[in-house]
């Protein structure tokens, strides 16, 4: 049974029934008009009706097959007892003249409809008489010896008789039998013993009797019978086809109301409430798109939160500020009211971050932020802009009302006490106040004036304010500041920036390992301007960012391009802290370097200490992706900063670039040599190679290699060019080194 | 069985005087007497036993009885060892002190070596028992041949001058009226037989006019028509009269009528006790003393030379009724 069953699945699935499944279901999968996919009301009804339709046909087959066995038995048991009557009628017309007889034979076949034609034939075969209800006497012919002989031999038999019936004509049976006569032998029934199983009996042939026997009424009514219940069949087919309809319809309602909510929660309208489901499967996808929504609400607001806030003090981040401030510049522009603009910049942060670490900073970061909002009112605005500097809205003031709220912020400020390993810093700040008026409300201009007016305060002594005066010098800083930020879009938008590569090479033996990418933007003159001169103004308009991924996404197609002629090619790109803002860093830098075929471990990124030692949680897990990347990484400017020794060793760098100012000097300045002798052999200890910038010239490069250190880059070594090349340091003999201010 | 042929020989001299003073009265073979007024219906119990005949009075004046003259050496010539014909011969030999019996169903001796064995002694009259020995004696004796225990003796030339038979049947009244006496409610009777039998016919129609009963009579030439016209009666009678005619009857239209009779409820009266297995209510049989002393009547007669005033068939005048419940035999 098994095996069967195999063969016979193995058998449909070569015979592809699964195609011809699709055949089938192809006509009942109504496609809607409008958005050309599958109805499931009428798939389901489609797929039902068709069920009934196909178990009717089913069933009607097996009730006319059925109909017709029973028929066909039927026939048999009748044919056979009329055949057993038309005996006994039969007998005496053999035996005497008895018209009787005769009458009695038409008078029972009259009777029956059925029977077409009944005929007698003598022991031999020949026809005596035949009475029918046909027209067909004259057919009536001698019976021939073959069937002669084949019916005497069913003499005394159970069943005595030699029926057939045609194959095209089943309700068509023609029936031969022997007529006899049986009697006792026993006179008298002298001798008679009904206890005997076998009855001693005398038979004598006296003829044959034909019977034609046409059933056709039975099949007609038989056929007619199926005829309606077809009938009834298609009427109850259509009328539960259309109450099928209705009720699937009712029954799918719920499935058809989540429509709606569910297109407007792809639209992004997760505000969307969803009717509660009787049924209990509907239900649940109601909760758990009710759940999703939730979630995803949830999630939108975390997101919101994580684009609009600052993570470490939890204010407004750069973005949304921008936003309130051209909200308020709108409300100005209809109202003609007067708004204030404070720009707070932190008088000698630097000085605890270099006093008690970047952890320390952060606390007191948050701090402030905490002692701004309290000092601000309930409409204002606080955002945090990067580092120590804030920004804040103060809607509905005139110039009066802001320099006082100013003032409040300030006395605040200086009340406030920070504590950091035992010890009390007070921290000022600075504030920059711009009015915002129906003449004054490009959001730019504003940034640009409030920031103008916070340096004045810092350059009159700092822990004051100042109002930005519209003047001409200002109005030109402004300008140029604007303009900067316009080309810096530019820039960015036309690609205008280039590349240079400034090679890097080893100290002992002169060889360039690897090429650091710098950025030039070409000025009007056809001169290259620097980076120190435009970064600035990006990190001000918030480009920073974009500039960091456009060094990564040209430096990957110059990697393409250069690697060709040198495949041992290795670059250094720079990352700002702007960069590690983006979520998107890795990925981005992934799909880049897949998508020029750059191999991660030929890249070095190049990190500012400051922002390593930092390591905002943020920076670190990138930090870390970047190196399962395959990528080396490279702490730029170190020494400058705000690093101790015991970081250098939690910080798993490849390279240690000592920053500038140590080696401008060097062969003068003993002290930076102890110091950057220190840091080689730090370096070497923790496994990272220093990299010495700045090396202008052969004596500083001799007394490099003498204090150990491993690579050196400037112009001695060589000049940012465009194109990464190759160019070897020559190496100076040790007798014609001198060592100043070793003496 | 035995007990009943003691019994009816224990009773035999009272029987011949009973059998003798009906005899005189009436004949079969005679015209049928008129219509005797229907009796009282009897209201004894249906049990009908044996009476003792009534102590013969003391003569008051000697008279001389003649000493019958003694029976004639006779063969019995019994076609086979069956009870309905050993019995008879049994009940013969009693009766006649000379006499031979002959089996022709011993293969030994063909009925032509019996016969001619016959003929060569010194009996005087052949009395053959079934239809085989009567055919045969009178087709090869030379002497007298008294048949009985043949039904269908017209079919096989049996009766000539010198030859006379016993009915096979009791005597169809008396039937009928034990028949009434087991079922009063009996109104309307149906019966098959063969042809050449009108005779036969003719005694039952006046037995059932006697009776109060109506009798529906078919004559058929098969068991096929024996059985088409049974089932078109069945409906219409309340008792249906078996004739033991073998020629328009089979075992299985036996079994057929028996059948349709205890469905639809119809008693059936059957001429043997046998057949009463089959589901017949009723058997009523003729009496082996009594076949004996009716052939010993006509032994007699022939003796004394007036065979011609022998009728051709001499009917019985005893009957033994048994139901499924209890046997009777009764004198008609």
């Amino acid at each position: 049974m098994k095996a069967t069953l195999q063969n016979i699945m193995n058998w449909a699935r070569s015979m592809k029934v699964s195609r011809l499944g699709k055949w089938i279901r192809a006509p009942f999968a109504r496609v809607d008009a409008k958005s050309g996919s599958r109805v499931l009301v009428h798939e389901i009804l489609s797929l039902q009706v068709f069920s009934a339709a196909l178990a009717g046909v089913l069933a009607i087959a097996s009730l006319y097959w059925g109909g017709q066995w029973v028929l066909q038995d039927n026939y048999s048991r009748w044919a056979l007892q009329w055949t057993q009557e038309l005996n006994e009628l039969g007998a005496p017309l053999f035996l005497a003249d008895d018209s009787e007889a005769l009458l009695r034979l038409e008078s029972f076949v009259k009777r029956y409809p059925e029977i077409d034609r009944v005929a007698y034939y003598g022991r031999d075969g020949t026809m005596l008489f035949t009475v029918g209800n046909d027209d067909g006497a004259k057919s009536v012919t001698n019976l021939p010896s073959g069937a002669l002989k084949e019916a005497v031999n069913v003499v005394g038999d159970k069943n005595p008789f030699l029926m057939s019936t045609g194959i095209l004509n089943p309700q068509r049976f023609e029936i031969l039998a022997p007529v006899w006569k049986e009697s006792i032998p026993d006179d008298g029934l002298f001798d008679f013993d009904p206890t005997l199983p076998q009855q001693p009996v005398k038979t004598e042939l006296l003829g044959f009797v034909s019977i034609n026997l046409d059933f056709v009424i039975f099949h007609d009514r038989l056929l007619a019978n199926i005829k309606g219940g077809i009938l009834i069949l298609l009427v109850v087919l259509v009328a539960f086809a259309l109450y099928g309809r209705h009720a699937l319809r009712n029954a799918l309602k719920a499935i058809s109301n989540l429509q709606e909510p569910i297109k407007e929660l792809a639209k992004g309208n997760l505000q969307v409430e969803f009717e509660p489901a009787e049924h209990r499967e509907i239900a649940e996808i109601v909760e758990a798109l009710e759940t999703t929504a939730s979630a995803l609400n949830a999630r939108d607001a975390e997101l919101l939160q994580l684009a609009n806030h600052d993570s470490l003090t939890g204010l407004f981040n750069r973005r949304r500020f921008l936003e309130e401030l051209r909200k308020e510049a709108l409300k100005i522009m209809h109202g003609g009211h007067e708004s204030a603009l404070f720009f707070v910049d932190l008088d000698q942060f630097k000085y605890i971050n270099d006093a008690c670490g970047h952890p320390a900073g952060d606390r007191l970061i948050r701090k402030v932020a905490d002692e701004l909002l309290r000092s601000v009112g309930q409409d204002d605005v606080v955002a945090r802009f990067g580092g120590d500097e804030f920004a804040i809205l103060v809607p509905h003031t005139d110039e009066a009302g802001a320099r006082l709220a100013a003032e409040t912020l300030l006395a605040n400020m200086r009340r406030m006490a920070h504590i950091e390993d035992e010890r009390v810093f007070h921290v000022h700040c600075s504030i920059g106040i711009t009015m915002l008026t129906e003449e004054n409300i490009l959001h730019d201009e504003l940034i640009n004036q409030a920031d103008i007016a916070c340096r004045e305060a810092k350059m009159a002594g700092r822990n004051r304010m100042h109002v930005f005066e519209q003047s001409v010098e200002a109005e030109q800083q402004t300008a140029a500041d604007i303009g900067w930020m316009t080309r810096l879009r530019n820039a960015l938008d036309n690609d205008e920036f280039e590349l240079r590569f400034q090679p890097i090479n080893r100290v002992d033996t002169g060889e360039t390992t690897h090429h650091e990418v710098l950025i030039r933007l070409p000025g009007d003159d056809g001169n290259m301007i620097l980076p120190d001169v435009f970064l600035p103004s990006a990190v001000r308009f918030g480009l920073m960012s974009e500039i960091d991924f456009w060094m990564i996404r040209n430096a990957a197609e110059a990697y393409e391009r250069e690697s060709a002629s040198d495949s041992d090619l290795k670059l250094a790109i720079n990352l700002s802290a702007n960069a590690f803002e983006n979520e998107d860093l890795t990925s981005y830098v992934a799909a880049i370097f897949d998508k020029h075929n750059v191999a991660p471990g030929n890249i070095v990124f190049e990190i500012t200490e400051s922002l390593a030692v930092r390591r905002p949680i943020h920076v670190e897990r990138q930090i870390a992706e970047l190196r399962e990347l395959g990528c080396e990484l490279a702490l730029d400017d170190f020494g400058t900063g705000y690093s101790s020794f015991s970081y250098l060793q939690k910080l798993h760098f490849d390279y240690i670039k000592i920053d500038g100012a140590f080696v401008k000097d060097l062969p003068n300045n003993p002290v930076d040599q102890k110091m950057i002798r220190l840091i080689a052999e730090i370096g070497r200890e923790a496994g990272m190679k220093t990299v010495a910038e700045y090396v202008q010239n052969a004596e500083t490069l001799a007394l490099l290699a003498d204090l150990g250190v491993d690579l050196a880059q400037g112009f001695f070594v060589g000049r940012p060019a465009k194109k990464p090349r190759r160019k070897s340091t020559p190496i100076l003999l040790k007798s014609r080194r001198t060592k100043k201010g070793a003496r | 069985m035995r007990s009943y042929i003691e019994q009816a020989t224990r009773l035999l001299p009272a029987a011949l005087v009973v059998a003798a003073l009906s005899l005189a009265g009436c004949s079969v073979t005679s015209p049928p007497a008129p219509p005797t007024p229907i009796p009282e219906p009897v209201e004894s119990a249906p049990d009908i036993v044996i009476t003792p005949p009534p102590p013969v009075a003391e003569p008051k004046a000697k008279v001389k009885i003649p000493v019958p003259a003694p029976l004639p050496p006779v063969a019995i010539v019994l076609t086979s060892r069956k009870a309905a014909y050993a019995d008879v011969a049994e009940a013969l030999v009693q009766q006649f002190e000379n006499h031979t019996v002959y089996d022709l169903s011993n293969r030994d001796r063909p009925p032509v070596t019996v016969l001619r064995m016959i003929n060569d002694s010194d009996s005087g009259v052949v009395v053959a028992i079934g239809l085989r020995a009567a055919k045969s004696s009178v087709a090869m004796s030379n002497k007298p041949v008294v048949f009985s225990q043949v039904f269908n003796y017209q079919d096989h030339g049996l009766m000539n001058d010198n030859t006379r038979g016993v009915a096979a049947v009791p005597p169809l009244d008396a039937q009928l009226a034990a028949w009434k006496e087991v079922d009063p409610t009996l109104s309307r009777i149906g019966a098959i037989i063969g042809d050449g039998h009108e005779a036969l016919i003719t005694e039952a129609e006046i037995a059932a006019e006697r009776h109060g009963v109506d009798l529906d009579v078919h004559v058929t030439r098969s068991d096929q028509e024996t059985l088409y016209f049974f089932k078109r009666m069945i409906r219409d009678i309340d008792g249906f009269w078996l004739f033991p005619d073998n020629r328009v009857l089979s075992g299985r239209a036996l079994q057929q009528i028996m059948d349709d009779a205890q469905r639809q409820r119809v008693p059936v009266l059957v001429p043997s006790e046998a057949m009463l297995q089959m589901g017949a209510s009723i058997s009523i049989s003729s009496v082996a003393s009594d076949i004996a002393a009716t052939i010993t009547t006509i032994v007699r007669q022939i003796q004394a030379g007036d065979i011609a005033k022998v009728p051709p068939l001499s009917p019985l005048s005893a009957i033994r009724v048994q139901t499924n419940e209890a046997i009777q035999v009764a004198d008609q």
